[in-house]
């Protein structure tokens, strides 16, 4: 008998030794922390202003000291300035600089339509360059239209992110994108802009347009301008030289080519853009 | 008999206990904690670092300007803060034809060249100087040199809102009072983040003679505010119905917080502010928004005159601290919330080489209780307090059960693809049959070898 016991509990651990080898853990699978995306995202819009320009610096790609050309433009009458000897020249309509990947600049907004005496200082992040033919950077900027609506949002006191990305060739409209036939990618306040730009191509650059006003005190000043990065004016060839401003720069910068003979740029627009306006309002 | 079927029970339990038939749920710390060093409890581990310091400059955005365009192998939270006297030391874009980023030069920007008077010399904006033979100023940063300048605290900007025309003072040098200019509503002013301000209400519309003493208790901010406190400003508004609670002998705390996006509808954009008395009984506004998201701002709001003679308010809350720079308010207490005020990247001295946050140097030493107790040793304060110290052991044991699984040291991966990749045969053998179906004209033959055909006289000419 006690060896039909002994058979017994020795056939009982082969068999449990058995199921513990098959043994599928309970354990927590790792989708079950995953959000709809299914995947989890190391970095997403709602960062501070920044981050994602300095993970793109660190990652694959040297684009360390890239100037890339931005092409900024609004409604009607809106005037786009960048800072320049720690104030704010007058701006234009359509402003062109080249501007550093991964730094934050913060321009000004003014003459906004419909809003008198309001200013506005939104910054715009670039995230990463864009790769033109040689020679034709400037032809090709990463062009960013701001609508009126973002305008008022931000002067309501919300925040307004926009992704600019570029599309992806395979799943691209195939129709040309121009500031007026270009319409943004709304998401709702729960989404997130960058993954959803992330998904429909490959984001650029980050526009977050707010409400803050410039401090008073002048050794805030480096901090609200995320330290002055430089940036590198654009103008039309033939202009004089000693006027460098970039807000002489009304129109887009043409080729060599295209100023023999007097035709106008393209208005290129390789981007289009997300944002987090909600869908109702 | 019985034997058999108590060696089958047993071997039914340990199957069960084997197979997980028991259900077994693995308890993650949250969030917060897993962003933090240490094994477990203060975080997954050592090696894993968390996200970097938010909060320099001015609201919260990361290091920018010269030390960012620095070497891409720093990590984001290696770089210090855009503090004024944070040296340019971008690279320099090469505008040569040679250069291997960018192509500067095939660029169509415009340089202004050494000798413009209104670029200085060095380039087309700022004030830093450009490299050599260059025109595009290489890096963010201008600012004046060295040691010249305090380090600037990150601050948020608070807007007062309502009700118009009344006035709010701040203690702006430290000294316990409320010797700001006042403030007419509505107004903006930078705070410094995680202070905790007193103002005094005055020139309230319809209450004459009221003036009201509330504290502003300003967070930190931290990479889910961050973005949020660059842009916008923090809106501290009282209503009438905040007056009517307090001169009733109410007391009203406010949080303004920022919703997670579980929270925030899409209708809804922006912050939301939860009021003690629009709740229900028992639930705590901080706690409720601090579920719902991350706290910006706590305003508590009561009738005490802290400015009666004798009650000496100001100076007995201890060691009022003071204006970190001149124009800016004086916090009298540190605020009570999250954050961290002197991370790298906050302008605080720190070791270049050494990443976010390290056990013993920028953090607590780990394990370390913060709590001390009388015999010296940490440990919990004596109960009941206030007694002569008597105690002589105290035992604690934890009892949590803890399953840290072992790291993996190999992984296998097997991988299929569903359909498999299927390419016909390659080409082996070729087989070349040449036949020419029109055999060539025998020798002395001419190449027509038809007769002469009638032409139709209808045909036009080729």
């Amino acid at each position: 008998m006690a060896y039909g016991n002994a058979r017994l509990l020795g056939f009982a651990c082969c068999v449990t030794a058995m199921l513990v080898m098959l043994h599928d853990a309970n354990a927590a699978e790792p989708s079950d922390y995953l959000g709809n995306t299914g995947r989890h995202r190391l970095l997403n819009g709602d960062m501070p202003p920044g981050y994602v320009g300095q993970a793109r610096l660190a990652g694959r790609g040297f684009v360390n000291g890239y100037f890339q050309p931005v092409a900024l433009s609004g409604p009607q009458g809106t005037r786009f300035s960048l800072t320049r000897d720690g104030g704010y020249p007058e701006g234009s309509e359509v402003l062109q600089a080249g501007l550093l990947v991964g730094s934050v600049y913060r321009f000004q907004v003014t003459r906004i339509p419909l809003m008198e005496g309001a200013e506005l200082y939104p910054t715009l992040e670039v995230i990463d360059r864009t790769y033109p033919p040689p020679g034709l950077a400037t032809r090709y900027p990463i062009v960013i239209q701001l609508d009126q609506e973002d305008l008022e949002s931000a002067l309501a006191g919300k925040m307004v992110t926009r992704v600019i990305y570029l599309e992806d060739p395979e799943t691209a409209v195939p129709m040309e994108q121009t500031p007026v036939t270009n319409r943004p990618v709304e998401v709702a306040e729960y989404q997130d802009a960058l993954a959803v730009a992330d998904r429909l191509g490959r984001p650029v650059a980050i526009v977050r347009i707010g409400s803050l006003a410039p401090p008073r005190t002048p050794a805030l000043m480096p901090g609200f301008f995320f330290g002055f990065p430089a940036w590198a004016p654009i103008q039309p060839i033939g202009q004089n030289p000693q006027n460098t401003s970039p807000q002489a720069a009304g129109s887009l910068p043409v080729t060599p080519q295209q100023q023999r003979v007097g035709g106008p740029a393209p208005n290129a627009g390789p981007a289009v853009t997300v944002t987090d306006q909600p869908f109702f309002k | 008999m019985k034997r058999i079927v108590t060696h089958m029970s047993l071997l039914a339990a340990t199957a069960i206990l084997a197979t997980g038939c028991v259900p077994v749920r693995h308890n993650l710390p949250p969030e917060q904690q897993l962003m933090e060093p240490g094994p477990g409890v203060g975080g997954p581990g050592p090696g894993v670092l968390g996200a970097p310091a938010v909060a320099p400059g001015m609201m919260g955005g990361p290091a920018m300007g010269a030390p960012m365009m620095g070497s891409p192998m720093m990590a984001p939270s290696m770089m210090p803060a855009p503090t004024p006297a944070a040296p340019p030391a971008a690279p320099a874009p090469d505008t040569s034809a040679a250069a291997a980023v960018g192509e500067i030069d095939l660029v169509n920007y415009a340089t202004c060249g050494p000798g413009c008077q209104d670029c200085r010399g060095a380039g087309c904006n700022l004030f830093g100087g450009g490299g050599v033979g260059m025109n595009i100023p290489p890096g963010g940063g201008i600012l004046p040199s060295a040691g010249m300048l305090p380090a600037v605290p990150p601050t948020l900007q608070v807007t007062l809102a309502q009700p118009e025309g009344m006035q709010v003072r701040y203690d702006a040098t430290g000294g316990g009072g409320f010797d700001s200019e006042p403030l007419v509503v509505p107004a903006r002013q930078n705070f410094p983040q995680g202070g905790l301000y007193r103002l005094k209400l005055t020139n309230i519309p319809a209450r004459e003679g009221v003036e009201l003493y509330p504290t502003v208790e300003l967070a930190y901010a931290n990479p889910r505010t961050g973005a949020y406190l660059a842009h916008n400003s923090v809106p501290l508004q009282f209503t009438e119905e905040d007056f009517d609670q307090v001169l009733t002998g109410n007391f009203v705390t406010k949080v303004i917080y920022l919703p997670d996006p579980d929270f925030q509808g899409p209708a809804l954009a922006g912050i939301d502010t939860l009021v003690s008395t629009r709740l229900d009984p028992g639930i705590d506004p901080i706690v409720e928004a601090d579920r719902r998201g991350s706290i910006l701002a706590i305003i508590r709001l009561g009738d005490k005159d802290i400015e009666m003679s004798g009650s000496n308010e100001m100076m007995s809350t201890g060691a009022v601290m003071q204006a970190p720079l001149a124009g800016l308010p004086a916090a009298f207490a540190p605020a009570m919330t999250e954050g961290c005020g002197n991370c790298p990247g906050n302008g605080a001295a720190m070791p270049p080489a050494l990443p976010g946050m390290i056990s013993g140097v920028t953090t607590p030493q780990y394990g370390m209780p913060m709590s001390g107790t009388p015999i010296g040793l940490p440990g919990p304060p004596h109960i009941p307090f206030g007694q002569p110290a008597g105690l002589k052991k105290h035992v604690m044991r934890n009892h949590t059960s803890i399953n840290i699984p072992r790291p993996v040291e190999k992984v296998k991966m097997n991988v299929r693809m569903q359909p498999g990749m299927s390419y016909p045969n390659p080409v082996s053998r070729v087989r070349i049959t040449e036949q020419n179906i029109h055999p060539g004209v025998p020798a002395g033959r001419g190449l027509y070898q038809h007769g002469s055909q009638r032409v139709d006289p209808n045909c036009p000419p080729q």
